[in-house]
Order: C-alpha cells, then sequence, then structure tokens
C-alpha cells in the first residue's frame, strides 16, 4: 500500500470512529467504548514500560487512582477548574512516579515486577487511610464532569453524557497513541528498545539507563495518570478501588495477549479481552478462565501476541504473492 | 494486646508455611510462582468438600488428602506449564502463573461458587492465658506451622535429597556433572511446594473464610517475607515470616488494621532499596 492511500485509510477510520454515536444510537454501546478507550489507555500506558523499556510494571493501576483523585480533589477541595485540574492529575501522578523509579532503579525481573506490586498496594491502602483528604473507604461521589469548552463553528460543547464524552475521551485517546507513536519512532523510544535489549550494552554506549527509564516511566504514568482523570469525571465517583492493583494487571494481560512493544497491541488485546466480553454478556468466571488460557497459549506459542500473528500472516500473505 | 499478638503468631505461622513453598520454588527456578497463592486455595477448598460436603470424619486423612492432591497438582503444573517455559525469558513464567491464578480462581469460582464457607476444625475448646484466649485450633495451627518449618529446614539441610535441591539452585550445570538429575530434583521441590500450600491451606481455612480470592493475601505476605528475609532462603523465609507478623500485629494494635498493608509492603520495599537479597539471601 502506498503512503498516500495508507494515511487515506488511516483518516477514513478515524473519521468512522468519530461516527460511531451517529450510527449506533445505543447508549449501553457507547458506555462500553468510552471504558474501552480509557481501559486501553492504560494498557498503552504499561506497554510503553514494558513492551518498549522491559519494565514489568503492576503500578499502573495504582497511577490511574492516584490521576483520579488529583482531578476530584483539585476541582472540589480546591476549587480548580475542570481541565487544568485534569492535566495536573495526569502530571501528580508522573511527578510519583520519579520516587517510584527512583526505588526501583537497580531492581531486575520479577524483583520489579514485586516491588510495583506492592507500590501499587501501598497507594490504595494511603488512599483508603488518609480520611481527611479522600473520605477514605466511602469514596467521593458527585465528582463534576469535564467543563464544556466553546469551538468556532461548533459553538458550545459540554461533556456530560456519554454520547458527548465519547468524541473526547477519543480524541484524548487518538493523541496519546499518536503521542505514543511518535516516541517509539524517535530517538528515544530506540533507546527504550536498546534498554529493553540489553542493559549493560546501552550503558557501554554511552546510554544512561536509569534516566530513561525514569523518562519512561514518568510519561507512562502521567498517561495512566490523565486516563483516571477521565474515569472520575466521567463515573462521577472515586473510590481507594480505583487504584485497584487488578487495573495494573489486567492492562497486562491485555498487552501481553495484544502483542508487547506493538503500537496497537494493547488496544486490540483491551477489545478483545474487556470490551468483547461485556458486549457478548459472557458471564465473568468463564471470562477470566479465557483471560488464563490466553495468557498461558500466548506465551507459549505467540509471545508477541495476536499483532505478532497477524505480522507473520501479512508477511506470509505477501511472500505468497510474490 | 497480647491476644493480638498470639493471633499475629498464629497467623504468620500460616503465611510462612505458604512463604516456604515459595521460597523453595524460587530457590530452584529463579521464578517467583505467582499461582502459588491459589494452589493455598485450593487447598482450603479441598478440606471444605471432605469435610462440609462428603462428610469425612478423620481430619488427619483430610489434611494428608489434600496435601497430596496439592503436590500432585504441583508437579502438573510444573511439567506441563512451566518447565516448557525454561528457555523463554525469565518474565515470561511469571506471566503464564498470573494465567494460572485466572484459571484456577474461575474453576473454584465455577464449581463452588462465590460465597464464603468456613472450615471448622476438630478441635474444640480454649485455653486462658491472661487475658488472652486460646483456642485449641490456633495451638494445633501454631504447632503444625513450626512443626513444618523445622521439617523442611531438616529436609534441605540435612537429607540428601535436600543436598540435590540446594546443589540445583546453585548451578544446575554443576550439579549434572556431579550426576544430580536436576528435572527430578526441581520436580521433586515444586511436590513439596504443593504440599505446604495445601496444608497451608486447610490451617488458613480454619482462621479465615474460603472464598475463590483468599489466595491472594497470603501471597502476597509471603512475598514480603521472601523478600525480606532473602528470597531462596528458608530461614530467611522463617525470619522475614515472623518479622512481617509482629509488625502487622503492631499496626493493628496501635494504628488499625488497614495500616498493616502499608507497613508490611513497606517493609517489603525498604528492604529491596537498601538490601535487594535480603536479609539472607545469595549473593548473585
Amino acid at each position: 500500500m502506498s503512503r498516500r492511500l495508507r494515511t487515506i485509510a488511516y483518516l477514513g477510520i478515524i473519521l468512522i470512529l468519530y461516527l460511531i454515536p451517529e450510527f449506533v444510537r445505543s447508549d449501553y454501546i457507547i458506555n462500553l467504548l468510552v471504558f474501552f478507550l480509557i481501559r486501553s489507555l492504560v494498557a498503552i500506558s504499561f506497554n510503553l514500560l514494558y513492551g518498549y523499556t522491559g519494565l514489568l510494571s503492576i503500578a499502573q493501576g495504582g497511577f490511574y487512582g492516584i490521576g483520579a483523585y488529583g482531578y476530584t480533589l483539585l476541582v472540589m477541595n480546591a476549587g480548580w477548574p475542570t481541565w487544568p485540574a485534569w492535566l495536573a492529575g495526569g502530571l501528580i501522578a508522573a511527578v510519583i512516579s520519579l520516587p517510584v523509579s527512583g526505588i526501583t532503579f537497580k531492581l531486575k525481573g520479577h524483583y520489579f515486577a514485586i516491588c510495583t506490586l506492592a507500590l501499587s498496594l501501598i497507594i490504595t491502602a494511603i488512599l483508603t487511610i488518609w480520611r481527611g483528604l479522600t473520605s477514605g473507604a466511602l469514596g467521593i461521589a458527585g465528582v463534576p464532569p469535564m467543563g464544556g469548552i466553546s469551538l468556532p463553528w461548533v459553538g458550545e460543547i459540554s461533556f456530560r453524557n456519554t454520547f458527548s464524552f465519547y468524541p473526547l475521551v477519543l480524541t484524548v485517546f487518538l493523541l496519546i497513541l499518536l503521542v505514543i507513536y511518535l516516541l517509539t519512532n524517535s530517538k528515544v523510544g530506540r533507546t527504550f528498545q536498546a534498554i529493553r535489549e540489553n542493559e549493560e550494552l546501552s550503558l557501554s554506549v554511552g546510554i544512561n539507563p536509569n534516566h530513561h527509564k525514569a523518562v519512561c516511566f514518568f510519561i507512562s504514568a502521567m498517561i495512566s495518570g490523565l486516563a483516571g482523570g477521565l474515569f472520575a469525571s466521567y463515573i462521577g465517583f472515586v473510590h481507594p478501588m480505583t487504584s485497584d492493583v487488578f487495573i495494573g494487571l489486567f492492562a497486562l494481560v491485555c498487552t501481553v495477549v495484544g502483542g508487547t512493544g506493538t503500537i496497537l497491541g494493547p488496544v486490540v488485546g483491551m477489545l478483545l479481552l474487556g470490551t468483547l466480553p461485556e458486549i457478548l454478556r459472557i458471564d465473568p468466571m468463564i471470562r477470566n478462565l479465557l483471560f488464563g488460557v490466553c495468557l498461558i497459549v500466548v506465551v507459549r506459542v505467540a509471545p508477541k501476541g495476536i499483532m505478532g500473528i497477524l505480522g507473520q500472516l501479512r508477511q506470509r500473505s505477501r511472500e505468497v504473492l510474490r | 494486646m497480647s491476644q493480638y499478638l498470639i493471633n499475629g503468631l498464629v497467623l504468620s505461622s500460616i503465611y510462612i508455611v505458604v512463604a516456604l513453598g515459595l521460597t523453595l520454588v524460587y530457590s530452584i527456578l529463579d521464578v517467583p510462582n505467582f499461582a502459588h497463592g491459589e494452589l493455598v486455595m485450593l487447598g482450603a477448598y479441598i478440606g471444605v468438600f471432605l469435610i462440609g460436603l462428603m462428610g469425612v470424619t478423620n481430619y488427619f486423612l483430610v489434611l494428608i488428602f489434600a496435601v497430596v492432591a496439592l503436590a500432585g497438582l504441583s508437579v502438573l503444573l510444573w511439567k506441563f506449564i512451566f518447565r516448557p517455559l525454561r528457555s523463554a525469558p525469565p518474565v515470561t513464567m511469571f506471566i503464564a502463573a498470573l494465567g494460572l491464578v485466572y484459571i484456577l480462581q474461575s474453576a473454584v469460582q465455577l464449581i463452588w461458587g462465590k460465597e464464603w464457607l468456613s472450615l471448622r476444625s476438630p478441635f474444640a475448646g480454649s485455653v486462658l492465658l491472661g487475658a488472652a484466649t486460646i483456642t485449641h485450633t490456633r495451638i494445633f495451627i501454631f504447632s503444625l506451622g513450626c512443626l513444618l518449618m523445622i521439617l523442611v529446614s531438616l529436609f534441605i539441610y540435612r537429607t540428601w535429597l535436600g543436598k540435590g535441591i540446594r546443589a540445583v539452585s546453585q548451578s544446575e550445570s554443576g550439579a549434572a556433572l556431579a550426576g544430580i538429575n536436576a528435572n527430578r530434583m526441581i520436580t521433586f521441590t515444586f511436590a513439596v511446594s504443593g504440599a505446604l500450600a495445601g496444608c497451608a491451606g486447610i490451617l488458613l481455612g480454619h482462621v479465615t473464610f474460603v472464598f475463590p480470592l483468599m489466595g491472594f493475601s497470603p501471597l502476597l505476605k509471603a512475598f514480603a517475607m521472601i523478600i525480606i528475609g532473602g528470597m531462596g532462603s528458608i530461614p530467611g523465609a522463617i525470619i522475614g515470616g515472623f518479622f512481617i507478623g509482629i509488625i502487622e500485629t503492631l499496626s493493628i494494635a496501635f494504628f488499625s488494621a488497614e495500616y498493616a498493608d502499608i507497613f508490611a509492603f513497606g517493609a517489603l520495599v525498604i528492604t529491596l532499596m537498601i538490601r535487594p537479597r535480603g536479609l539472607m539471601g545469595k549473593l548473585e
């Protein structure tokens, strides 16, 4: 496919994504799509860490919760306008990632994974205990939605219901996907991959692995935090369980099944494992059983996940066509 | 206070039994078996099934059955799930273990449902010790826990098989040169680890409820214990275990139960920061 054709195809897909609510007038489906996009962002942030830099972080749920609480508290307690509060929530999550990467710098492989798991649990525990700020296990209800914006020609847009929120979350999603694409194809992204492949070797060619790991963690935590802020503004309620460790684990499952280290892998994984079972109304127990089977099958036969299989198929079809 | 301390010690003796199984597999395979908590959960369910539903009255028969069944399952998991992944990057086994967590949890939910069940022990009655009441069940749990700690230590440090396991955990190729069948040693380690999990599951069922997610919390605590004590070290797991148990008890006594997690996992993080190999872990 030529470059121009491919660009047109992408633009067409994006247009279709924006037009989905025009055709699907179901509140239920659009609601599912909103959750799909928000949770995909968490998986994307995990993929940036694990797929590109080789850091198996299970703390993404914690950063997601911090972003959600950051937005909520800045809007409700500090009286900030919603948009700066949302960005600040993401930034708070990113700033908290700095000591986290400082702590986990030296750790390799599963020590790193266990340490981030512990940190995620500590974040949930702090959100539960700090009653004065977070009102503890009761959670905070009545989180205001994102404030409306007025665009030239279009006029005033509010984000108060599912149908108006969908374009907002889709825009954020596409922008972050674009950032990830540009980042991973930049020099920094290639440096991440060098660290993933061989940390000592990358050190020997003058790369500072710790510095780059911290940058990667920072960006990734920010994406998770922004996703958490979107979630809080959409659902209107935050709870310590918003930062549950299973959010991070689920991001891991989706990314591994979809394909680690590929741009769309986490999105495909989330669509197949997070959204499809909801649409098909599969019983959660059977769904979880399938998750487990998928994980084991993927690590056994297709380490690159679904995207890897698709890539192989495309290559094979090309060879056949030749 | 003394009541807290006694209950804390009893609970940590169960967690140490969990941690011993975890640290054994870690010592030989360098993989934290994330599915270990689910083996504990299955042990408890076997107890509920045999005592509650089948009406088996001989308690020790139940205990032995759980131990044997979990040892067998653990070996099967090694043969069919973990062994084929040995040549893959180490994180792969971690992910496969996570897959097992999902499978075992939902399988148990499909069979037994989500209800919280209880597993009554055959030991009724209690003794008074100062201001504290100790049930006979708790005395039994603590004694069995300590007995298992001693037995596992003796097994690893005093028997021929234990020597073989230690040899393989130090260097697989070196052990092979000395005529030790590494594969058999790993299989054996998985069997012991599963047996410990089965026993811990029954004991845990006496002091908490039995439900599909019950394995997660002891698993996390066991991780904290073996990281503080040193991954792969048996005395380390025991020392780390009592350390976490006492920290938790004190935080519950002085603050509230919600603080227990912060202190336990905070201790884990601090250990990894200042001494990643833990108190008694081997140098890499």
